[in-house]
């Protein structure tokens, strides 16, 4: 931004003192002209002047007062003679002579108008006509005061070789007046030009206003007025990773505030908390509304590392302290933040937010209202399927959407239930399956915002058609405060229709909290959810499970039930898995179910349930219950 | 001399109106022939004539030529009717010329210059001394 700003302050500058230069430039030829043209015209009276002192000459040849004094014949022929030369331009043709009291009279007055009479005084500015006594050289002078004369050019009547008198031609004022309009077809032309050099000049900088106007709203967030999104995406392929610190803030408990006082305070709290950043950081920082409530700011590092913790500490105190009072409510808020102090260490900057979303989850799931960080981290680049921000677009602009694979009574050959699978579309509406995402947000809130817009569109199918879906969740994500609060409160907030609700839970890490996940398995089944074992018989699950928690199905691994045709000992696996749930009350499901083979297998095993390609690809519900149900 | 060499230096290099031009003359003339009065009551024959002289701070007009200390005369016929002993002043050269034992002097334009001309016999005649700045005015006849 700083060098766009700094190039088109340049570019007015340039465009601004081009036409300064062009003004002074036109300025300099009109007064060149004008100069060239008073020159012509002087050099013409300076040839004017000089005929008639040579044809004076001819006829003076001594004192001139007292010769034209005793010779009135000659007095008036010279001065018919003179007359001739009083046309315009020239507006008085006259010749004086200085008396002994230093007076200037005349001799002749050659003038069509206000003729001076032979010997008249008339009072000159004595000082300028003396120099011409004195130096005997021509004289040229303006008539700065005078509104009728211009210019006044004197020449020496030179009589045996000395000043007898003066010849004077007065320039009227019209004089410049017949240069201007000689001058003024190239100048109106300029003047043109330059009016249309004005009025570009005037677009350009109309065409400057919009450009920034809207490349600002382009790039700033309607509601904090912090930068969005779309310029986050500019801003990190701009930037020396080098030279920021990445925070990532959360406001706590965000929800609680909508809820309580409205959209209308959330969106105030918003505002005012933004300010707060604001005023707690510097101008260099940049902050970014990331999603609802989560901002990313970059931290425009100057040295130490401490630094940026201290700063990031600062935030949180501040705004933990900051009262914000809205339509007489004093409400308080927190924030967590996670940092990453060496964005330069990760593959990218985008895997450095990622990194920065992780500790800012890790804050959250310690209890909120705290930083997390851990500054000497060197993460190590593995190997992404989709970027975090393509996810993160996909969820926040539904491209988000659920394909369902059925589950079958294979002995009545009725669908029970759907399974519920999660896919994202990117921008050119490529469909990404969950192998490639569910791995990269997991431990961010963005696998929390996935998690209940699942749930959303879940529930409303169920309410919508009536039957029952199950969805899949990891055993962590129960024990996971947030994630379990989102579900509880989905659940809450549909607790008609919960019934018709299973969870598949599958252990994808050795676990060994297994109280607190009864204990919260407890707390789902009392809305009347059913809770089932996915993939079971393979990698971490064991029957240990079964000890503690209370599970409804059991779903077999696919990778026994692809195994049944072809291996005995899974054919034996599978048989006292299928014995042993059902001793126990569990209902069981073999998933992966791909061809005939495989199904009359099941059957002879007395399993139930069963799922795969054979009986029913995922696709949209729809597709299902115009046949099934 | 002075204040007419400013003013005249004012009138060659600076931009001023005619009209001032003259109404600054003219208190030069009224205060150079009356010096120790406040003020001059002054009749005129024509007051499209005089426009400057009626700006004057230091002039009270008066309708009779027999009320006023110094008459300014514009018409040849005006003199039919004006009493010569009193100070008379004119607006052109070839009336100046004419009467030139009569009034004391005259302000006129000529090509484009402000021109003054003091009669010395009539100022004599009414003991009037100019001061020195006004002496080069002053001419013997016309």
């Amino acid at each position: 931004m700083k060098i766009i700003n700094i190039i088109i302050a340049i570019l007015i500058v340039s465009i601004l003192g081009s036409i300064g230069y062009l003004y002074n430039a036109t300025h300099t030829i009109e007064q060149n002209l004008h100069n060239n043209l008073n020159k012509m015209f002087t050099d013409h009276v300076g040839s004017v002047s000089s005929r008639i002192a040579t044809f004076l000459q001819k006829y003076i040849k001594d004192d001139p007062y007292i010769q034209l004094k005793n010779d009135p014949k000659l007095q008036s022929f010279l001065q018919d003679a003179l007359s001739l030369t009083a046309v315009s331009p020239h507006r008085y043709v006259y010749v004086l002579y200085r008396d002994e009291q230093g007076r200037y009279r005349y001799l002749l007055d050659g003038s069509q108008e206000d003729r001076g009479e032979f010997n008249q005084k008339l009072d000159v500015d004595t000082t300028k006509w003396d120099q011409v006594y004195n130096n005997k050289k021509p004289q040229l002078f303006l008539h700065k005061d005078s509104s009728i004369l211009y210019i006044t050019y004197l020449y020496p009547l030179m009589i045996q070789n000395s000043v007898k008198g003066i010849i004077a031609i007065d320039f009227t004022s019209e004089l410049p007046q017949t240069i201007a309009e000689i001058l003024a077809p190239a100048k109106k032309i300029i003047d043109y030009l330059f009016f249309l050099l004005f009025l570009l000049f005037i677009a350009l900088l109309y065409q400057l206003h919009l450009y920034l106007t809207t490349r600002k709203k382009a790039i700033t967030d309607t509601l904090t007025q912090t930068y969005n999104r779309s310029y986050l995406k500019t801003f990190i392929e701009q930037i020396d990773p080098a030279k920021y610190a990445i925070l990532m803030l959360d406001i706590d408990h965000f929800k609680k505030i909508n809820d309580t006082y409205g959209h209308k305070a959330g969106d105030f709290i918003l505002q005012e908390v933004t300010s707060t950043i604001r005023q707690t950081l510097r101008k260099e920082d940049h902050i970014f509304r990331y999603g609802g409530e989560e901002f990313i700011i970059f931290i425009k590092k100057e040295g130490k590392d401490d630094n940026i913790i201290k700063i990031a500490e600062r935030l949180r105190s501040t705004l933990e302290k900051t009262p914000y009072h809205y339509q007489g409510h004093n409400i308080k808020i927190t924030a967590s933040i996670g940092i990453v102090a060496y964005p330069e260490k990760y593959r990218s900057i985008k895997e450095a937010i990622k990194q920065a979303d992780e500790y800012l989850y890790e804050a959250k799931r310690l209890g909120r209202n705290q930083i997390c960080y851990n500054t000497d981290i060197i993460k190590k680049p593995h190997p992404v399927t989709s970027e975090i921000h393509t996810i993160k677009d996909a969820i926040e602009n539904g491209r988000l959407f659920l394909e369902y694979q059925p589950i079958f009574d294979i002995h009545i050959q009725k669908i029970i239930r759907f399974e519920a699978l999660v896919r994202l579309k990117d921008e050119e509406g490529k469909v990404i399956y969950p192998g490639a995402f569910l791995e990269q947000i997991a431990f961010t809130t963005i696998y929390n915002t996935l998690t209940k817009e699942v749930l959303r569109q879940v529930f409303a199918a169920i309410k919508k058609y009536n039957v029952k879906i199950s969805i899949n969740l990891n055993f962590s994500d129960i024990t996971d405060n947030v994630i379990f609060e989102i579900i509880r409160q989905e659940l809450e907030h549909h607790r008609n229709l919960a019934e018709y609700l299973v969870i598949e839970l599958l252990e994808n890490e050795a676990f060994s909290q297994f109280n607190n996940l009864q204990e919260k398995l407890q707390i789902l089944k009392s809305y009347s959810v059913k809770i089932a074992i996915d993939d079971f018989g393979s990698g971490y699950s064991n029957f240990e499970i079964f000890r503690y928690l209370p599970v409804d199905v059991l779903k077999i691994d696919g990778t026994l039930i692809k195994e049944l045709p072809a291996s005995k000992i899974t054919y034996n696996m599978v048989k006292s898995i299928a014995l042993f749930a059902k001793s126990i009350g569990i209902k069981v499901v073999a998933e992966y179910v791909e061809n005939e083979k495989t199904l009359k297998l099941l059957k002879r095993l007395h399993i139930q349930y069963a799922q795969g390609f054979h009986l029913g690809k995922p696709k949209p519900l729809e597709a299902y219950l115009q046949n099934s149900l | 001399m002075k204040r007419l060499s400013i003013l005249l230096f004012t009138i060659l290099f600076l931009q001023a109106s005619p009209l001032d031009t003259e109404k600054e003359i003219y208190k030069i003339i009224v205060h150079a022939i009356f010096p120790h009065k406040q003020t001059v009551t002054i009749w005129f024959d024509d007051p499209n004539e005089f426009g400057a002289l009626m700006r004057l701070k230091e002039a009270v007009f008066v309708q009779s030529p027999e009320d006023a200390d110094m008459l300014f005369v514009s018409h040849e016929k005006s003199f039919q009717n004006i009493p010569s002993h009193k100070i008379i002043f004119v607006n052109s050269y070839s009336l100046l010329k004419k009467y030139q034992s009569t009034a004391i002097g005259g302000f006129f334009w000529q090509k484009g210059r402000p021109n003054i001309v003091f009669m010395r016999k009539s100022l004599q005649k009414h003991h009037i001394i100019l001061p020195p700045d006004l002496q080069k005015y002053i001419e013997d006849e016309l």
